[in-house]
Protein backbone atom coordinates (compact mmCIF):
# COMPACT_ATOMS: atom_id res chain seq x y z
CA UNK A 1 0.00 0.00 0.00
CA UNK A 2 2.78 2.41 0.73
CA UNK A 3 4.83 1.56 -2.46
CA UNK A 4 1.36 2.43 -4.36
CA UNK A 5 1.16 5.88 -2.95
CA UNK A 6 4.03 6.35 -4.01
CA UNK A 7 4.11 4.96 -7.45
CA UNK A 8 1.20 7.41 -7.95
CA UNK A 9 3.07 10.25 -6.60
CA UNK A 10 5.61 10.10 -8.46
CA UNK A 11 3.76 9.45 -11.76
CA UNK A 12 1.77 12.76 -10.82
CA UNK A 13 5.05 14.53 -10.11
CA UNK A 14 6.74 13.53 -13.00
CA UNK A 15 4.25 14.40 -15.46
CA UNK A 16 5.17 17.56 -17.83
CA UNK A 17 3.62 20.21 -16.07
CA UNK A 18 0.48 22.08 -18.37
CA UNK A 19 0.97 25.50 -19.37
CA UNK A 20 -1.03 27.43 -17.07
CA UNK A 21 -3.41 30.09 -18.24
CA UNK A 22 -2.71 34.03 -17.45
CA UNK A 23 -4.56 35.39 -14.62
CA UNK A 24 -7.18 37.64 -15.97
CA UNK A 25 -5.93 41.20 -16.33
CA UNK A 26 -7.42 44.51 -17.47
CA UNK A 27 -5.96 47.46 -19.55
CA UNK A 28 -6.89 50.67 -20.46
CA UNK A 29 -5.75 52.91 -23.03
CA UNK A 30 -6.29 57.17 -23.74
CA UNK A 31 -7.88 56.45 -27.67
CA UNK A 32 -8.25 59.73 -28.13
CA UNK A 33 -7.58 63.42 -26.30
CA UNK A 34 -10.49 65.51 -24.91
CA UNK A 35 -10.26 68.52 -27.40
CA UNK A 36 -11.47 71.51 -26.92
CA UNK A 37 -10.20 73.36 -30.11
CA UNK A 38 -8.73 76.57 -30.78
CA UNK A 39 -10.70 79.70 -29.75
CA UNK A 40 -9.92 83.17 -28.61
CA UNK A 41 -10.68 84.97 -24.80
CA UNK A 42 -10.66 88.04 -24.31
CA UNK A 43 -10.16 87.59 -19.90
CA UNK A 44 -11.99 84.37 -18.86
CA UNK A 45 -14.23 82.32 -20.60
CA UNK A 46 -14.96 78.92 -20.72
CA UNK A 47 -16.27 75.89 -23.13
CA UNK A 48 -17.91 72.52 -22.03
CA UNK A 49 -17.45 69.56 -24.18
CA UNK A 50 -20.14 67.14 -22.80
CA UNK A 51 -19.83 63.24 -23.28
CA UNK A 52 -21.39 62.95 -26.51
CA UNK A 53 -19.45 65.67 -28.03
CA UNK A 54 -22.27 68.66 -27.47
CA UNK A 55 -20.29 71.97 -27.30
CA UNK A 56 -21.14 75.16 -25.06
CA UNK A 57 -19.70 78.37 -25.10
CA UNK A 58 -19.49 81.18 -22.49
CA UNK A 59 -17.21 84.41 -23.09
CA UNK A 60 -15.06 82.69 -26.19
CA UNK A 61 -15.06 82.91 -29.31
CA UNK A 62 -13.98 79.74 -31.62
CA UNK A 63 -11.30 80.20 -34.17
CA UNK A 64 -11.14 78.03 -37.28
CA UNK A 65 -12.85 74.28 -37.42
CA UNK A 66 -10.30 72.41 -34.84
CA UNK A 67 -11.84 69.03 -33.93
CA UNK A 68 -13.52 69.34 -30.83
CA UNK A 69 -14.80 65.73 -28.70
CA UNK A 70 -14.88 64.20 -25.52
CA UNK A 71 -12.11 62.06 -24.46
CA UNK A 72 -12.35 58.30 -25.28
CA UNK A 73 -10.71 55.26 -22.89
CA UNK A 74 -11.08 51.73 -23.39
CA UNK A 75 -10.85 49.10 -21.25
CA UNK A 76 -9.94 45.57 -22.22
CA UNK A 77 -10.25 42.69 -20.33
CA UNK A 78 -8.38 39.37 -20.87
CA UNK A 79 -9.44 36.76 -19.59
CA UNK A 80 -6.12 34.73 -19.64
CA UNK A 81 -7.25 31.71 -21.59
CA UNK A 82 -9.48 30.82 -24.71
CA UNK A 83 -12.05 29.21 -23.13
CA UNK A 84 -15.42 29.71 -24.88
CA UNK A 85 -17.40 29.73 -21.09
CA UNK A 86 -18.81 33.33 -20.97
CA UNK A 87 -17.52 35.65 -18.01
CA UNK A 88 -18.76 38.63 -16.55
CA UNK A 89 -15.74 41.01 -15.44
CA UNK A 90 -15.92 43.44 -13.23
CA UNK A 91 -13.52 46.59 -12.87
CA UNK A 92 -13.38 49.92 -10.96
CA UNK A 93 -12.90 52.87 -12.76
CA UNK A 94 -10.89 56.34 -11.24
CA UNK A 95 -10.31 59.72 -12.13
CA UNK A 96 -7.52 60.51 -10.91
CA UNK A 97 -6.32 64.08 -9.84
CA UNK A 98 -6.88 66.78 -12.79
CA UNK A 99 -4.59 70.02 -11.77
CA UNK A 100 -4.63 73.39 -13.51
CA UNK A 101 -2.20 74.33 -15.91
CA UNK A 102 -0.44 77.91 -16.53
CA UNK A 103 1.42 79.05 -19.53
CA UNK A 104 2.58 82.15 -20.91
CA UNK A 105 -0.37 84.73 -19.35
CA UNK A 106 -3.37 81.86 -19.62
CA UNK A 107 -4.29 79.41 -17.18
CA UNK A 108 -6.60 76.63 -17.68
CA UNK A 109 -9.15 74.72 -15.25
CA UNK A 110 -10.77 71.45 -15.75
CA UNK A 111 -14.04 70.79 -13.58
CA UNK A 112 -17.43 69.25 -14.29
CA UNK A 113 -16.69 65.95 -15.93
CA UNK A 114 -19.08 63.65 -17.51
CA UNK A 115 -19.11 60.47 -19.08
CA UNK A 116 -20.79 58.01 -20.49
CA UNK A 117 -20.39 55.39 -18.29
CA UNK A 118 -23.21 53.33 -17.01
CA UNK A 119 -24.46 54.99 -13.88
CA UNK A 120 -21.76 58.01 -13.95
CA UNK A 121 -23.09 60.59 -15.61
CA UNK A 122 -21.29 63.01 -13.78
CA UNK A 123 -17.12 61.81 -12.27
CA UNK A 124 -15.60 63.38 -9.73
CA UNK A 125 -12.14 62.97 -9.17
CA UNK A 126 -11.30 60.13 -6.67
CA UNK A 127 -14.59 58.70 -7.20
CA UNK A 128 -14.47 54.97 -8.00
CA UNK A 129 -17.09 53.58 -10.94
CA UNK A 130 -17.81 50.67 -10.87
CA UNK A 131 -18.00 48.83 -14.63
CA UNK A 132 -19.06 45.36 -15.99
CA UNK A 133 -18.44 43.69 -19.01
CA UNK A 134 -20.91 41.28 -19.02
CA UNK A 135 -21.03 37.47 -21.26
CA UNK A 136 -17.52 37.71 -22.21
CA UNK A 137 -17.01 34.80 -24.12
CA UNK A 138 -13.98 35.65 -26.23
CA UNK A 139 -10.17 35.87 -24.81
CA UNK A 140 -10.30 39.62 -24.61
CA UNK A 141 -13.48 42.11 -24.24
CA UNK A 142 -13.54 45.99 -24.48
CA UNK A 143 -15.73 48.42 -23.63
CA UNK A 144 -15.32 52.19 -24.73
CA UNK A 145 -16.43 55.35 -23.09
CA UNK A 146 -16.19 58.70 -23.15
CA UNK A 147 -15.44 61.81 -20.59
CA UNK A 148 -16.31 65.21 -21.13
CA UNK A 149 -15.15 68.56 -19.06
CA UNK A 150 -15.88 72.28 -18.76
CA UNK A 151 -12.43 74.08 -19.56
CA UNK A 152 -12.09 77.78 -17.59
CA UNK A 153 -10.10 79.75 -19.03
CA UNK A 154 -8.39 82.93 -17.57
CA UNK A 155 -6.19 85.24 -19.89
CA UNK A 156 -3.76 87.94 -18.82
CA UNK A 157 -2.04 88.17 -21.90
CA UNK A 158 -0.76 86.67 -25.17
CA UNK A 159 -1.99 82.92 -26.11
CA UNK A 160 -1.25 79.32 -25.44
CA UNK A 161 -1.76 75.74 -26.22
CA UNK A 162 -3.14 74.30 -23.38
CA UNK A 163 -2.32 70.50 -22.25
CA UNK A 164 -3.95 68.82 -19.18
CA UNK A 165 -3.45 65.43 -17.76
CA UNK A 166 -6.29 63.10 -17.27
CA UNK A 167 -5.13 60.32 -15.66
CA UNK A 168 -7.17 57.19 -15.26
CA UNK A 169 -7.32 54.03 -13.67
CA UNK A 170 -8.84 50.93 -13.95
CA UNK A 171 -8.46 48.07 -11.58
CA UNK A 172 -10.21 44.49 -12.30
CA UNK A 173 -11.99 43.26 -8.62
CA UNK A 174 -13.90 40.22 -10.42
CA UNK A 175 -14.04 37.66 -13.22
CA UNK A 176 -17.19 35.22 -13.00
CA UNK A 177 -17.78 32.51 -15.03
CA UNK A 178 -21.63 32.42 -15.83
CA UNK B 1 5.62 11.08 3.03
CA UNK B 2 1.95 10.68 2.71
CA UNK B 3 1.28 14.13 4.59
CA UNK B 4 3.64 15.87 1.89
CA UNK B 5 2.30 14.39 -0.82
CA UNK B 6 -0.94 15.47 0.28
CA UNK B 7 0.28 19.22 0.03
CA UNK B 8 1.66 18.36 -3.07
CA UNK B 9 -2.21 17.72 -4.43
CA UNK B 10 -4.14 20.39 -2.60
CA UNK B 11 -1.66 22.84 -3.88
CA UNK B 12 -2.12 21.63 -7.45
CA UNK B 13 -6.02 21.67 -7.27
CA UNK B 14 -6.07 25.18 -5.96
CA UNK B 15 -7.95 27.91 -8.28
CA UNK B 16 -5.31 30.59 -9.54
CA UNK B 17 -6.52 33.68 -8.00
CA UNK B 18 -7.35 37.00 -9.83
CA UNK B 19 -4.92 39.39 -9.83
CA UNK B 20 -6.19 42.87 -9.39
CA UNK B 21 -3.04 44.87 -10.96
CA UNK B 22 -4.71 48.44 -11.41
CA UNK B 23 -4.06 49.83 -15.06
CA UNK B 24 -3.42 53.67 -15.95
CA UNK B 25 -3.75 55.68 -18.95
CA UNK B 26 -2.56 58.98 -19.39
CA UNK B 27 -5.63 60.99 -21.12
CA UNK B 28 -5.23 63.93 -21.85
CA UNK B 29 -7.01 67.53 -22.35
CA UNK B 30 -6.06 70.12 -24.77
CA UNK B 31 -6.52 73.52 -25.63
CA UNK B 32 -5.21 76.22 -28.15
CA UNK B 33 -6.18 80.50 -26.29
CA UNK B 34 -5.14 82.58 -28.77
CA UNK B 35 -4.54 85.76 -28.59
CA UNK B 36 -7.35 88.47 -29.11
CA UNK B 37 -6.79 89.79 -32.89
CA UNK B 38 -6.69 93.72 -32.73
CA UNK B 39 -6.74 96.53 -35.53
CA UNK B 40 -5.91 100.23 -35.10
CA UNK B 41 -6.07 103.00 -37.70
CA UNK B 42 -2.72 104.24 -38.34
CA UNK B 43 -3.99 106.94 -41.46
CA UNK B 44 -7.39 107.96 -43.02
CA UNK B 45 -8.05 107.61 -46.11
CA UNK B 46 -7.99 110.65 -48.34
CA UNK B 47 -8.74 112.47 -51.42
CA UNK B 48 -7.06 115.64 -50.57
CA UNK B 49 -8.49 118.59 -52.37
CA UNK B 50 -10.71 118.39 -55.97
CA UNK B 51 -11.55 120.60 -58.40
CA UNK B 52 -14.09 119.43 -60.05
CA UNK B 53 -14.93 121.09 -63.77
CA UNK B 54 -18.42 122.59 -63.97
CA UNK B 55 -20.98 120.57 -65.61
CA UNK B 56 -18.71 117.44 -65.45
CA UNK B 57 -18.65 114.56 -63.52
CA UNK B 58 -15.50 112.63 -61.98
CA UNK B 59 -13.70 110.41 -60.20
CA UNK B 60 -10.70 109.94 -58.21
CA UNK B 61 -9.05 106.59 -57.35
CA UNK B 62 -6.43 105.90 -54.19
CA UNK B 63 -5.68 102.12 -54.55
CA UNK B 64 -4.28 100.41 -51.31
CA UNK B 65 -0.83 100.66 -51.24
CA UNK B 66 -0.21 102.80 -54.23
CA UNK B 67 0.92 106.90 -53.46
CA UNK B 68 -0.71 107.96 -56.91
CA UNK B 69 -4.15 109.42 -57.16
CA UNK B 70 -5.88 108.48 -60.63
CA UNK B 71 -7.94 111.68 -61.64
CA UNK B 72 -10.63 111.20 -64.21
CA UNK B 73 -13.48 112.94 -65.70
CA UNK B 74 -13.65 116.75 -64.86
CA UNK B 75 -11.80 116.23 -61.53
CA UNK B 76 -8.37 117.25 -60.80
CA UNK B 77 -6.31 118.12 -58.12
CA UNK B 78 -6.57 121.25 -56.78
CA UNK B 79 -3.12 122.34 -55.36
CA UNK B 80 -0.27 121.77 -57.22
CA UNK B 81 2.17 121.59 -54.38
CA UNK B 82 1.52 119.09 -51.55
CA UNK B 83 2.91 121.99 -48.87
CA UNK B 84 -0.62 123.55 -49.81
CA UNK B 85 -3.04 120.70 -49.78
CA UNK B 86 -3.05 117.32 -48.10
CA UNK B 87 -1.54 114.85 -50.27
CA UNK B 88 -4.37 112.33 -51.45
CA UNK B 89 -3.48 108.69 -49.82
CA UNK B 90 -4.60 105.55 -48.98
CA UNK B 91 -5.80 104.35 -45.56
CA UNK B 92 -3.38 102.17 -43.53
CA UNK B 93 -4.43 99.65 -40.20
CA UNK B 94 -2.30 97.96 -38.10
CA UNK B 95 -3.02 94.36 -36.91
CA UNK B 96 -1.74 92.61 -34.08
CA UNK B 97 -2.60 89.08 -32.75
CA UNK B 98 -1.23 85.34 -32.85
CA UNK B 99 1.84 84.82 -34.33
CA UNK B 100 1.50 83.65 -37.68
CA UNK B 101 -2.18 83.42 -37.83
CA UNK B 102 -4.07 83.96 -41.03
CA UNK B 103 -6.95 86.65 -40.43
CA UNK B 104 -9.40 88.27 -43.11
CA UNK B 105 -11.03 92.12 -43.20
CA UNK B 106 -14.51 93.22 -43.61
CA UNK B 107 -15.08 95.96 -45.02
CA UNK B 108 -17.96 97.73 -47.23
CA UNK B 109 -17.19 98.06 -50.98
CA UNK B 110 -19.02 101.39 -50.91
CA UNK B 111 -19.62 104.54 -48.69
CA UNK B 112 -21.86 107.80 -48.79
CA UNK B 113 -20.10 110.48 -47.80
CA UNK B 114 -22.13 113.88 -46.00
CA UNK B 115 -21.25 116.94 -47.27
CA UNK B 116 -19.80 119.67 -43.88
CA UNK B 117 -19.27 123.15 -43.65
CA UNK B 118 -21.43 123.90 -46.57
CA UNK B 119 -24.55 125.56 -45.68
CA UNK B 120 -26.68 123.00 -47.30
CA UNK B 121 -28.11 120.06 -45.72
CA UNK B 122 -28.08 116.62 -47.75
CA UNK B 123 -25.26 117.24 -49.51
CA UNK B 124 -23.56 113.50 -50.84
CA UNK B 125 -21.09 111.98 -52.06
CA UNK B 126 -20.35 108.38 -52.56
CA UNK B 127 -17.00 106.34 -52.47
CA UNK B 128 -17.06 102.89 -54.17
CA UNK B 129 -14.96 100.14 -55.50
CA UNK B 130 -13.65 99.82 -52.35
CA UNK B 131 -10.38 97.70 -52.03
CA UNK B 132 -8.32 96.29 -49.27
CA UNK B 133 -4.77 94.73 -49.60
CA UNK B 134 -2.95 93.84 -46.92
CA UNK B 135 1.64 93.86 -46.73
CA UNK B 136 1.52 89.75 -45.75
CA UNK B 137 -0.57 88.71 -49.05
CA UNK B 138 -1.08 91.75 -51.15
CA UNK B 139 -2.79 89.67 -53.71
CA UNK B 140 -5.06 87.54 -51.05
CA UNK B 141 -7.76 90.46 -51.32
CA UNK B 142 -8.85 91.19 -48.25
CA UNK B 143 -6.74 88.39 -46.09
CA UNK B 144 -3.54 88.67 -44.47
CA UNK B 145 -1.25 86.47 -42.58
CA UNK B 146 0.42 87.89 -39.17
CA UNK B 147 3.92 87.65 -39.09
CA UNK B 148 6.12 85.78 -36.49
CA UNK B 149 5.90 88.56 -34.53
CA UNK B 150 2.02 88.61 -34.49
CA UNK B 151 2.08 92.01 -37.04
CA UNK B 152 1.15 93.12 -40.20
CA UNK B 153 -0.60 96.16 -41.50
CA UNK B 154 -3.29 96.47 -44.50
CA UNK B 155 -4.42 99.28 -46.97
CA UNK B 156 -7.69 100.58 -47.88
CA UNK B 157 -8.26 102.66 -51.07
CA UNK B 158 -11.59 103.44 -53.32
CA UNK B 159 -13.01 105.39 -55.92
CA UNK B 160 -14.64 108.83 -55.24
CA UNK B 161 -17.51 109.70 -57.50
CA UNK B 162 -18.13 113.67 -58.07
CA UNK B 163 -21.22 113.93 -60.14
CA UNK B 164 -21.59 117.11 -62.03
CA UNK B 165 -21.96 119.99 -60.23
CA UNK B 166 -21.10 118.58 -57.25
CA UNK B 167 -21.31 121.27 -54.27
CA UNK B 168 -18.25 122.77 -52.76
CA UNK B 169 -18.17 121.19 -49.33
CA UNK B 170 -15.69 118.68 -47.20
CA UNK B 171 -17.13 115.70 -47.12
CA UNK B 172 -16.21 112.77 -44.62
CA UNK B 173 -17.73 109.67 -43.31
CA UNK B 174 -16.28 106.57 -41.06
CA UNK B 175 -15.51 103.42 -43.12
CA UNK B 176 -15.78 100.65 -40.46
CA UNK B 177 -13.29 97.18 -40.78
CA UNK B 178 -13.53 94.37 -38.92
CA UNK B 179 -10.51 91.81 -38.78
CA UNK B 180 -11.12 88.31 -38.02
CA UNK B 181 -9.19 85.09 -38.01
CA UNK B 182 -9.58 82.82 -40.76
Amino acid sequence: MKWKWIALAATVLALPAPALAAPPSVTITADTVLRFGNFVVITAGSRTISASGAVTNSGIFPVGSAPVGPAQFTVTFDRGNNSPQAMTATFQVVLGTVSPVSQAGVTGALSGFVSDLPGAPVLVPGQVVTYTIPSCATRTCSRTFRIGARLDVTRTSGGAALTIALPVTATLISSDRL
Amino acid sequence: MRACLSVAAAALLLPLPALAQPASANGTASAAVVAPITVRQIADLDFGVIAAGPGQAGSVTILPGLSDARYRGGARQACSASNECPTPHFASFEVSGEASRAYTIAAPTSVVLGGEESGNSGLTVRVDAIALRSVSRPDAGPAGRLDPAGRDRFDLGGTLRLPAETAPARYRVSIPVIVTYS
